[in-house]
This record gives C-alpha cells, sequence and structure tokens, in this order.
C-alpha cells in the first residue's frame, strides 16, 4: 500500500464554503394572502494545517483545534397580507463569529481508489453563536402593534463530504456537490428550508500564501495574473503577478512584514476596480 | 450604503406593492429558482405577454374597455410590442453595451396590484395598479477576464444583498485599508468590479384623471420605464425604447363592427405630434368654457400630423436656452390670412411636447357624401386634443399647468416646475418615427452619472385614452357647435366634426389650417 500522500506531512487548507439559497411561498394552506420567504446566506471560511498522523490504513490527517469564521445571515418572512390587514412576523438571524475550536479530519482510503472522506466535526464540533432578532407587526384598521424581541443561542456546524475521489498526487482539491456525497446540516434554517446547497474548495499548498487576490462575491473567484506591488521588509518594493487561483507565494522567515501596496490598475480588465475588504488569516506556528 | 433590496423599494411597483413575490434568475451559488412570481389573482383590464427568454420584450398589450355612449365594450390592441433596447453606457472611456437578455436578468416581480397613496412617494404620482411587472437586470466588469480585455458578467446573487452593494450618492470611495501581513498569515484583498443596475418596469395603472389638464378625460398610464445605476462614475448613457403600435386600429366605434363604412374610425394608425402653447392665456381651464372652444390655433403652437418612418426631432436637450423660439402660423377668420407668433420656449424644450398614436376619425357618411371633395379632409380627421378612441398618448412636456403631476423635473426630481420637461435635466431626448405607427424614445446623457444615483429614463410614462367626464364632454360639443354652425345638424353630434371643426376653419368650401402644421409653405 503505498501513495504520495503518505510522503506529505502537512497539508495547509484553505476552505471556503457558501450556503445560500431563497425559498418564498405565496398562497398555501388554503389562504390566498399567506406569504412565507426564507433566505439564508451563509458564509463559512476556515484556514487550517492538517497534520498527518501514523496509520496503515488510510492517509489520515487532522487539526483538532481548527476554528472557522462564520458571517452571514438567515431571514425568515411570514405573515397573513389579506386587503386591510397587515400582520408580518420578521426574524432575522445574524452572525459574524469565530467559532468554538472543533475538529477537522480528512482521510484518504488509498486501497480504494483513493477515495477520501472529510468532516468539520470529530472529537469535537463547532459550535457559532448566532443573535436572533424578531419584530411582529400586526396593522388593521383598528390596531397598530408592533413588538420586537431578541434572543442569542447557537448551532453547530456539521460538514462532511464522504466518497470523495481524490488524486492520487496531492495538490488543489475541489468539493463537487454533484458528484461527491455529502451530509450538511445547518442547524440555523428553518423548518421550510428545502436544504442548503453548497460549493466550496479546499486548495492545499506546501506554504502558505502571502496574498491573495480575488473579486468580492461570496466565492471569493480568485483573480489571475493580476499585478500587485508589495513592499518588502527591507523597504523595498517589488511586483507580483497572482497565480491561477489568485495567490502569491513569497518565500518568508522570521518576523518580516510584507506590506500590499497597491494592484496595479493601468489596463482591463482591472482598471477602475476599486478595493474592497482586506481580510488576515494566521496560522499558528509548527510545533 | 443600501442593499439591492432597500434600492428596489424605489421602483414604482415595489412602492406600490412592496410584498410582491419575485422569480430569481442569474447565475451564483443561489441558483435554484424561488418560487414563480405570483400569477396576477385579479383579472384586470391590462394584459400582455413577456416571455423571459427575450426578457427586453413586452407583446400584445391590449385594454379591457368597458362601454360608453361612443363605443361598445371591447379589448382593443394598445401596443403591438415594447421593446427595451440595449442600454449604452460609457465608463472610463470604455464603450459598454448593456444587453438586456435573459443572462443578466436576475430577478422578475408581477403582481396585480398594488397602490402608491397620495404624498407617499416624490417619484411616483398617486395610483391603483393594474397588471404590472418589475424586471431586475445586474451588470458586471469581469475581473477574471484576459489580460487587456473586457467582458461582462452578471452581478452574482449574493452580492445583491450586502448593505454596500451600491455607494450612497455623494459618497467617497472608501479609503484603502493598510495591508500587511507577517510570516504565518495570509491577507486576502478583495475586488469591486464596476457594475451597473438596470430595472425595467411595466407598470399599468387603473385609469384616472390626472393625465390631462383639469382632469377632463379619463385614461390609463402605462409606465415601462428604465431605472439604472452605478457603483461608479459613468461618463455616458444611451438607453432606446421602441414604442410599437398595430398598423391597424382594432377598435370599433359607436357600436359599429370594424371597417364597416359607418364606422367613425379609418382605423389606419398615424402619429402626429403637438406643442403646447406656453402663453398664460391658454390656460387649459379655459378651455373648457362655452366662449373658447380649444381650437388648435389656441392651445398648440407647433403641429405636425401623419409623421412618416425616419421623422426625427430632438424633443428636450439641457443645450436648449429656452426664450423667443420657433414662428407658428395661425389663421384669422377675421382678417382672413395667416398671423405670425413667435413662440416663447420654456428652457431645455424643444421641437415636440407630445405624441399621439391613433387612427384618425371620419366624419358621418352623409356628410362625406354631400361634400366629397377630398380638401375638406372628412375622411380623415386627427383627434386632438382630449383624444379617448384607441389613442396612445405621450407627453414628456405640459404648458405651465396648475396640477403637479404635469409639472416637470428640477434639478432633483420630477413634478416640480410648471411647463418644465418631464425627463431629468441632463438627459437629451430625441423620438424617431420607425413606422407610421410606430417610435423610439432615445435618450442620452453626456454628464457624468454619480454613483449610488437612480437614472430615470422615459419616468413620464405614456396613457391610453379611455374616456371623458360627462361634463366636459358636454361643455366641448357646446363650444364646438357653434363652430360648426355652417354644416348641416348631423355635424354638430358627430364627434369626427367636433375634431374637424378644432382644427380647421370653413372657408368657402376650403379647410384652412387653424395651426399651419410645421414646415408647411405659409399661403400668401
Amino acid at each position: 500500500m503505498s501513495s504520495p500522500w503518505f510522503n506529505v506531512p502537512f497539508l495547509y487548507c484553505r476552505i471556503r464554503i457558501v450556503v445560500a439559497h431563497s425559498h418564498q411561498r405565496h398562497a398555501f394552506e388554503g389562504d390566498p394572502h399567506y406569504f412565507m420567504k426564507h433566505a439564508a446566506q451563509v458564509i463559512i471560511t476556515g484556514s487550517f494545517r492538517l497534520q498527518r498522523h501514523p496509520s496503515n490504513l488510510e492517509v489520515y490527517f487532522s487539526d483538532e483545534k481548527a476554528v472557522f469564521q462564520v458571517q452571514g445571515g438567515v431571514k425568515n418572512v411570514g405573515g397573513l397580507v389579506p386587503p386591510g390587514l397587515r400582520h408580518v412576523m420578521t426574524s432575522t438571524r445574524t452572525f459574524s463569529e469565530v467559532s468554538t475550536p472543533g475538529s477537522v479530519v480528512f482521510a484518504i482510503d488509498v486501497e480504494r481508489g483513493h477515495r477520501a472522506r472529510f468532516a468539520t466535526h470529530g472529537l469535537e464540533t463547532p459550535f457559532i453563536r448566532m443573535k436572533t432578532h424578531s419584530v411582529e407587526e400586526y396593522v388593521s384598521s383598528e390596531i397598530s402593534r408592533t413588538e420586537q424581541s431578541d434572543e442569542e443561542s447557537e448551532f453547530s456546524l456539521e460538514l462532511s463530504v464522504g466518497d470523495w475521489r481524490v488524486p492520487e498526487t496531492p495538490g488543489e482539491l475541489r468539493f463537487d456537490e454533484k458528484t461527491d456525497s455529502s451530509n450538511r446540516h445547518l442547524g440555523c434554517c428553518n423548518i421550510y428550508c428545502p436544504g442548503p446547497e453548497f460549493s466550496g474548495v479546499l486548495r492545499l499548498t506546501p506554504d502558505m500564501p502571502a496574498f491573495r487576490i480575488v473579486d468580492d462575491s461570496a466565492e471569493q473567484n480568485p483573480i489571475p495574473h493580476c499585478r500587485i506591488r508589495v513592499r518588502g521588509p527591507d523597504g523595498r518594493e517589488q511586483e507580483f503577478v497572482t497565480d491561477a487561483r489568485g495567490e502569491v507565494f513569497i518565500p518568508r522567515a522570521g518576523n518580516e512584514v510584507y506590506t500590499l501596496l497597491e494592484v496595479l490598475q493601468d489596463e482591463m480588465p482591472l482598471a477602475g476596480a476599486l478595493p474592497g475588504d482586506w481580510t488576515v488569516e494566521s496560522m499558528p506556528d509548527l510545533p | 450604503m443600501p442593499s439591492l433590496e432597500t434600492l428596489l423599494k424605489d421602483t414604482l411597483l415595489l412602492t406600490a406593492a412592496p410584498y410582491t413575490p419575485w422569480k430569481e434568475y442569474g447565475a451564483g451559488p443561489a441558483t435554484a429558482e424561488t418560487a414563480a412570481a405570483a400569477a396576477p389573482a385579479t383579472p384586470g383590464r391590462w394584459k400582455w405577454s413577456h416571455d423571459v427568454r427575450k426578457p427586453g420584450r413586452v407583446s400584445g398589450v391590449t385594454y379591457h374597455l368597458l362601454r360608453t355612449p361612443w363605443y361598445v365594450e371591447q379589448t382593443p390592441t394598445v401596443l403591438e410590442e415594447l421593446l427595451w433596447h440595449p442600454v449604452e453606457v460609457g465608463y472610463r472611456g470604455l464603450p459598454l453595451t448593456l444587453e438586456l437578455t435573459k443572462k443578466f436578468l436576475l430577478r422578475k416581480y408581477e403582481t396585480s396590484r398594488g397602490t402608491v397613496a397620495k404624498g407617499q412617494s416624490a417619484y411616483w404620482l398617486p395610483a391603483e395598479l393594474d397588471r404590472s411587472m418589475l424586471l431586475v437586470f445586474g451588470f458586471q466588469l469581469n475581473l477574471r477576464a484576459k489580460s487587456k480585455t473586457f467582458s461582462l458578467e452578471p452581478i452574482p446573487l449574493d452580492v445583491l444583498e450586502r448593505d454596500d452593494f451600491m455607494p450612497r450618492p455623494g459618497a467617497k470611495p472608501p479609503r484603502a485599508p493598510v495591508m500587511k501581513v507577517k510570516r504565518t498569515e495570509t491577507g486576502t484583498l478583495q475586488l469591486v468590479p464596476m457594475r451597473v443596475l438596470v430595472c425595467a418596469e411595466f407598470v399599468c395603472c387603473q385609469e384616472s384623471t390626472d393625465y390631462v389638464p383639469g382632469a377632463q378625460a379619463r385614461t390609463s398610464r402605462f409606465r415601462p420605464h428604465l431605472m439604472i445605476m452605478s457603483n461608479r462614475p459613468l461618463d455616458t448613457l444611451a438607453a432606446k425604447i421602441s414604442v410599437r403600435r398595430p398598423s391597424m386600429s382594432t377598435m370599433a366605434h359607436e357600436g359599429l363592427p370594424p371597417a364597416d363604412d359607418q364606422d367613425g374610425m379609418s382605423h389606419a394608425m398615424a402619429a402626429g405630434m403637438w406643442s403646447d402653447s406656453n402663453s398664460p392665456e391658454v390656460a387649459w381651464e379655459k378651455v373648457f368654457t362655452l366662449s373658447i372652444p380649444p381650437v388648435w390655433s389656441s392651445i398648440f403652437s407647433r403641429v405636425k400630423t401623419n409623421l412618416p418612418a425616419g421623422a426625427g426631432y430632438l424633443m428636450v436637450s439641457p443645450d436648449a436656452p429656452g426664450g423667443p423660439g420657433f414662428l407658428s402660423y395661425r389663421w384669422n377668420d377675421t382678417a382672413g390670412r395667416y398671423g405670425q407668433h413667435q413662440e416663447e420656449l420654456m428652457p431645455r424644450q424643444g421641437y415636440f411636447d407630445n405624441i399621439h398614436v391613433a387612427p384618425p376619425m371620419r366624419a358621418p357618411k352623409t356628410l362625406r357624401d354631400l361634400y366629397p371633395d377630398a380638401k375638406l379632409h372628412l375622411d380623415e380627421i386627427t383627434m386632438a386634443p382630449f383624444c379617448v378612441h384607441d389613442c396612445l398618448h405621450q407627453h414628456w412636456r405640459w404648458l405651465p399647468a396648475k396640477e403637479k403631476s404635469l409639472h416637470g423635473w428640477d434639478e432633483k426630481r420630477p413634478y416640480a416646475v410648471p411647463g418644465a420637461p418631464h425627463i431629468p435635466l441632463h438627459q437629451h431626448l430625441r423620438v424617431e418615427m420607425e413606422s407610421p405607427h410606430a417610435y423610439a424614445y432615445c435618450v442620452r446623457s453626456d454628464k457624468v452619472l454619480e454613483p449610488g444615483r437612480w437614472e430615470y429614463v422615459l419616468h413620464e410614462g405614456l396613457a391610453y385614452g379611455i374616456n371623458a367626464g360627462h361634463e366636459a364632454m358636454g361643455k366641448l360639443l357646446l363650444g364646438g357647435r357653434a363652430l360648426l354652425s355652417p354644416w348641416p345638424s348631423e355635424a354638430q353630434a358627430s364627434w369626427a366634426m367636433f375634431y374637424w371643426v378644432l382644427r380647421y376653419s370653413r372657408t368657402r368650401d376650403l379647410a384652412v389650417e387653424r395651426l399651419l402644421e410645421d414646415g408647411a409653405p405659409v399661403p400668401s
């Protein structure tokens, strides 16, 4: 039993999962004035380092203290709006949180044609706090009443992908929901939710990139061949070009600091693009 | 900074019906189509077809007319089709064509009811909605296009929900953050592309009396406007909307079937353009009196009928200074000759103020038999003003009237300045005839358009003539009857002859134009 995967001590992983769906129903339960809308937009990102553990049966990587950034919200609106009356209940769940530390497991069964499984839960399940703001509005010719309430709770992040065929040579891995069996549960949705759809990428690299240039969609599509100007720790400015995944790798050591000065926008298609959000992910040093 | 949801509250449809469901289109993580937009639950008077595979087109627009003293209950065709052509914008010297295709369609809202209450909106007049729809298109520059090239892609759906989807008007672009990383860190910078949002509304309203001065005629408005917003300054903008009526009217007049010789209409559609007189002596409240019938020479300053394909005019322009303008020639019955008059124009006022596409009427058969001379024009009588027989109206300017609904734009909003054009201050409007029964409404702006601010195209909308108030009708006919005294008595009960006499003066057996058509030689 051999595979190049057995020679990989660490995997630098970037995961970005977008859970997005919307659903609405009108004139149901026999009432033409009844309506319900449900929309979820949740982005789960994580950057972690998986360590290989000795095993003869499979290539087994894990990180028991991975944390995830979870941002987004879920909105539920429902009510009755016949002529002359409006009775609408709106609940908005929002979260912009770092999860509690949890397990990430990635294991490859090389005997079964490099079938892998990936899970964001194992010994510990990550939990995310959420705030729920509820508004109940009742307006008729006689009464006009609005009541609001807030509560805090938490939901678990349990995502798994099984029977996932991965290449024999270590490299970038992508989820493909259509072909890889997946099991996901998002405890923040409601009973009417038709089930979240998600898309994601798990990129495995020999090192971690210094910079990533992406668009501002939830997918964070990488912008390849993008020229950037960077100031190094010695004060010298240098130009780099992003790779096909929008990433720039710079060999770094010690406490060096690199500064992204600008994205060069002297020609299409980047001319006129504005810098948006800037985020930094950090990873603890190797033990 | 607003999300799409917030921005769309500015549209007419969602002002009137904020809980309207939508159907979602477009690419992105949420590709699943949500529940279908509600089919109109209440059958309205307006009907039309729309196919999302060709979203820039509305076809087969009809209106269900109830019976009046002048026609039976029927459903004539108002428009054969309405087309929203691609919107052209200029961005940093780059010409971009925004095709209103399914690829870029994000949402479709449809409703059959809604209300804009009085005082609810500065942008939309009070209205009760009939069947209506709103289409939302989103375009962005593809940042992943090949180097030195550009292409457009749909705006990802998830971006629409963000609070910073579009900037607030006047807001400065956010300052770039300090972007530093240490050895154990990865820094991610998101780039925001240039985006344009285009809303195409086809909002049909129930009948009202606010389309003409003095509330003397009943019309049903329909508003096929565009609302355009970008997150970057746009150098230029051009939009074109084609309004196409059928070549033949399907309306049966005076209870008789079309094409019958007794029918009071000629059925072949024709288009005419008019300018209102700005003279304060011609306030429209004076029109509905016995002493001053609304003859063309008193209420209009310029006219052109039977417009051929290819005719086109600049109707509104920020370059038009106003002041002393064109010369008009008005017939003076007493002197028996034309008098010359220089029209005082309002700023931005161009060639004409309105267009009407309608079938001409015909004089009663007994009169046509009695007066067969074609020079009397009894076979083809253009309806104006207050045409209510299968007439499509569009006014982009009204004379200085007292009703706010007839006022034009100031720097910020509509319904603000009496006598001003009904389009935003920086827009040039040109109307071009595509055929004798169809025209293109073409708008362009060369002024830099501010990010985060709606640009309205064809905000003024159109109207379909329905009816006239009985009181108004009585006064009109009485006023016209005096002028028809040289004619046999049946002329005095004829709508067609009423329109005839507003346009012509009868001198012996000649019809003399009361207001000489634009470009016609002045008789010596």
